[in-house]
């Protein structure tokens, strides 16, 4: 139920992390330019910024509505440990909220350098509020900052707590995401437009600002996650041998591409093997030694197979857009125009959803790779939980209400996208093509 | 190309090959923090040097419409 | 000492939320009740541009209050959600669908579209205050023991206490939405809209003052210790102060003073929130748990405390830019009664 309540949520905060910066790059075009183009193109995005920012209000209160009422041995053993960060993210996004607010209503109502400025505090927030909530994350996964003594939490340092080891390539690992997500989901919708038929110059400087934002970004990303998987290798040595499925402690660890892993003979099974390459993902030495499965007690493992799956997937779409990207960059680079081959769009378009994949896929590999535990080697995910009754009709019942509200804020915003575009000017696109769907327009 | 997008496009190579290279060889906490630097520097950089308001002013022309398969204005 | 600081800060907050989530809420009560399509066209429309800016920021405040909760009284918090899960789940999807319901209604295009989401956003905006007061009626009547869903699920908040102090939140909150709504109008220049919603704000005032003295009435009967917490020393003073308030709010009304009683109207609902909170001293759950032993630790608390006091600094001139903004019209849409698909009054 945390699970999905999360899986709703964090694809909406990639949009409060990296939307307000492309949002204000592009009324910064306006502003050195005074072409009203980039003015239009600035307002409808704050407009679709500000509703996914009202929704992703909406499901960050259930989530932490649902750390209450889900987890209430968790929250009361350890909320004096961590909570200090959740009431600074409050404050981040309090404030987000109120800049939002008056940047998307201040339009040509506040004179245009102040506006602008009005949106810079969306930007800091966004980043330290995921700053915040990364820094519990960071903690469950290397918890330190509390002693525990006869079963009890004592002797609490929050500040150590927070700004643990872990923090940093946790948080710069989901920043950058946010970029790649917003980026590819924007872009996606664009490219979906430019093989529709829609060549103006709005479409195309649309197209080029978010593509462009998430080709930057994906290959910095894979970069990152090298280097998240190097800690988490240090730190976390159980949840990198699901990543992989290794059984015992092994010398050259290989990678197994594919597979399945299988508990009895306690190895993967019909995978391609790379030999050495788990060693040299995690301690960049082929000959290292990785600590395998077989290291704690069987009640200690998570489930090896969905981490697996969830790793290597999210590891092959964030290849692929990175691989994407840099189709993209080159063809800047060499021919200083854009890629002209209709499935080079046909990918980007598939990119958006994908690149949202890839991030829950993520998220699942470090989350469930962290069972059984709920704080790693502390705390078991079955002890924290509520004692109340009635789960599995609040989680069916939560299916339904994100079912309906995903499918009816798909279908207003899609209304919104197709208004005309208030550039101010005449538009040439205003002709309903007969046979031609019209669909996503800006 | 101007001078300043010139040596716009440098800083952005320089700072993914710095960054990269930092990140991806080190392990002190204050090369990954360099190299993380630059690789933010990198991001930044390189989207003003693409969405310049000259390419973007461009007109779109023929040179730039999808080919195969994709419909036409 | 702490302790107290943290819990003055979830009073704080609480009242807050109160007065400003609380007048949202109102609001979608005003919209749930405003007539058929036509004839609360007008009305709706008002809601509408009023709430535009400030919904979201008004709504951070629940969160504020819960994570301070959370951090500062862990235990307590941990035994309030288990036991009180069922009015907090249903406050919590009240709050989705609310939420959704008035970010989404702008693009609605049919008549039967604006009518399901205006009802969804309107009938969430009455039962969300509702199960959050029947929850604070739950632990204000002793009725949530210490431990992992140790009450009763039921009847910790379907009791006396619990149902009455719900009604009054539905009543405060409509009541403060009618008094905004009503010096909104006066700044948009819509005279009968003054007049509607000035009829709304007396109805709803009275209303409001009739909950809660049938509030004490019934906790006399149901939670004594809170009767005399609240009619004795600081309560009191405070349980009086919000009366007074509450008579002065309604005068202001009647002379149609509404940007006054704006104030008034707060001053009202805060009252009885901090008359609440030193009814109980020193207890956090009555009879279970006092504030200091469920408090956590002192350097938690000092993190708490420091960072909401940076928090703050922050926090409140950007409120207050916000709130200024609104006031003087600066974000204001242009006003247009809300039918169906009639959304030229976007931003």
């Amino acid at each position: 139920m945390q699970a999905l309540s999360f899986a709703v949520h964090i694809p909406l905060v990639c949009f409060g992390i990296s939307f307000p910066a492309m949002v204000l790059f592009v009324e910064g075009l306006y502003l050195r330019t005074g072409d009203p183009l980039y003015k239009a193109l600035a307002k409808r995005w704050s407009k679709v910024m500000l509703i996914l920012f009202a929704i992703g209000v909406v499901t960050g209160t259930i989530l932490s509505f649902e750390l209450g009422l889900l987890w209430p041995e968790f929250m009361a053993t350890f909320g004096a440990v961590f909570g200090d960060a959740f009431a600074l993210e409050g404050f981040s996004f309090f404030i987000e909220a109120i800049f939002i607010a008056i940047y998307v209503y201040g339009w040509d109502r506040l004179p245009r350098r102040t506006h602008f400025l009005t949106g810079i505090p969306t930007v800091i927030t966004g980043f330290v509020g995921s700053m915040m909530v990364i820094a519990v994350n960071s903690w469950m996964n290397n918890p330190t900052g509390f002693s525990i003594e006869n079963g009890l939490v004592i002797d609490v340092r929050p500040l150590e707590a927070l700004f643990n080891d872990n923090l940093w390539h946790e948080l710069v690992h989901m920043y950058l995401a946010g970029y790649v997500v917003a980026g590819f989901v924007v872009a996606g919708v664009y490219a979906w437009s430019w093989l529709h038929g829609k060549h103006d110059r709005y479409h195309r400087t649309a197209l080029v600002v978010a593509l462009s934002v998430a080709a930057l970004a994906a290959p910095a990303q894979v970069l990152v996650g090298d280097w998240a998987a190097r800690t988490v290798a240090e730190r976390q040595p159980t949840k990198l041998a699901a990543l992989e499925g290794l059984g015992p402690t092994t010398k050259d660890a290989p990678i197994h591409i594919g597979g399945i892993y299988d508990e009895d003979e306690r190895k993967v099974k019909s995978g391609i093997e790379i030999p050495k390459a788990l060693s040299l993902l995690a301690f960049h030495d082929p000959d290292a030694t990785v600590q395998g499965l077989e290291a704690v007690p069987p009640q200690d493992r998570p489930p090896v197979n969905v981490v697996r799956f969830s790793f290597q997937s999210m590891v092959a779409i964030g290849t692929g857009l990175a691989a994407l990207s840099i189709l993209y960059l080159a063809v800047w680079w060499r021919k200083r125009r854009l890629p002209r081959s209709a499935w080079f769009y046909r990918a980007v378009v598939a990119a958006g959803p994908l690149s949202v994949v890839a991030l829950i896929c993520g998220w699942v590999t470090t989350e469930v790779g962290r069972q059984p535990w709920v704080v790693y080697r502390i705390m078991r995910t079955s002890e924290a939980v509520t004692g109340a009754d009635g789960i599995p009709v609040g989680y069916g019942f939560l299916v339904a209400v994100y079912l309906c509200l995903g499918a009816v804020a798909f279908v207003m915003l899609r209304r919104l996208a197709r208004r005309p575009i208030d550039t101010g000017e005449p538009h040439r696109e205003t002709a309903v093509r007969g046979s031609e769907r019209r669909v996503g327009g800006s | 190309m101007t001078v300043r997008s010139r040596s716009l496009i440098a800083a952005t190579l320089a700072s993914f090959i710095l960054g990269a290279g930092l990140l991806f060889a080190f392990e002190k906490a204050v090369t990954l923090a360099a190299g993380i630097m630059l690789l933010f520097a990198f991001i930044v950089l390189g989207v003003f040097a693409i969405a310049s308001p000259e390419y973007l002013a461009r007109a779109v022309d023929r040179s730039e419409l999808p080919e195969d398969g994709s419909k036409r204005t | 000492m702490l302790p107290e600081l943290a819990a003055a800060a979830i009073v704080v907050g609480l009242s807050a939320y109160l007065v400003l989530g609380g007048a949202d809420f109102g609001a979608g009560f005003w919209d749930l009740t405003a007539g058929g399509a036509r004839r609360g066209a007008r009305v709706r429309g008002m809601i509408k541009i009023a709430m535009g800016p400030v919904w979201e920021a008004n709504h951070v405040w629940l969160i504020f209050v819960l994570v301070v909760f959370w951090t500062a009284f862990p235990v307590a918090f941990g035994s309030v959600t288990s036991t009180l899960y069922v009015p907090l789940f249903a406050a919590a999807v009240g709050i989705i669908f609310r939420g959704a319901a008035f970010a989404l209604r702008g693009e609605a295009a049919t008549i039967a579209e604006a009518r399901a989401l205006g009802a969804a956003f309107a009938l969430s905006s009455v039962l969300v205050p509702f199960f959050l007061g029947a929850a604070v009626g739950g632990i204000a009547s002793g009725r949530v023991p210490v431990g992992n869903a140790s009450g009763d699920a039921l009847t910790s908040w379907w009791n006396a206490t619990s149902v009455i102090v719900g009604a009054l939140t539905v009543a405060a909150g409509a009541h403060l939405a009618a008094v905004f709504l009503a010096a909104d109008s006066v700044r948009a220049g819509q005279p009968d809209l003054v007049r509607t919603f000035r009829t709304r704000a007396l109805g709803s005032g009275l209303a409001a003052g009739a909950l809660a003295i049938a509030g004490l009435l019934v906790v006399r009967e149901d939670a004594r210790s809170l009767f005399d917490g609240l009619t004795s020393g600081g309560g009191l003073a405070l349980v009086l102060a919000s009366g007074l308030a509450g008579l002065v709010t309604l005068g202001l009304e009647w002379r149609n003073r509404f940007e006054l009683a704006r104030y008034t109207a707060a001053v009202a609902v805060g009252s009885i929130v901090a008359g609440w909170a030193i009814a109980q001293r020193p207890d956090l759950l009555p009879g279970e748990l006092t504030l200091d032993q469920a408090a956590a630790s002192d350097a938690t608390l000092v993190v708490l405390l420091i960072s909401v006091a940076v928090g703050m600094l922050v926090l409140l001139p950007s409120l207050r830019y916000l709130f200024r903004l609104v006031l003087r019209g600066d974000l204001d849409t242009e006003f247009h009664p809300l039918t169906a698909g009639d959304d030229r009054t976007q931003a």
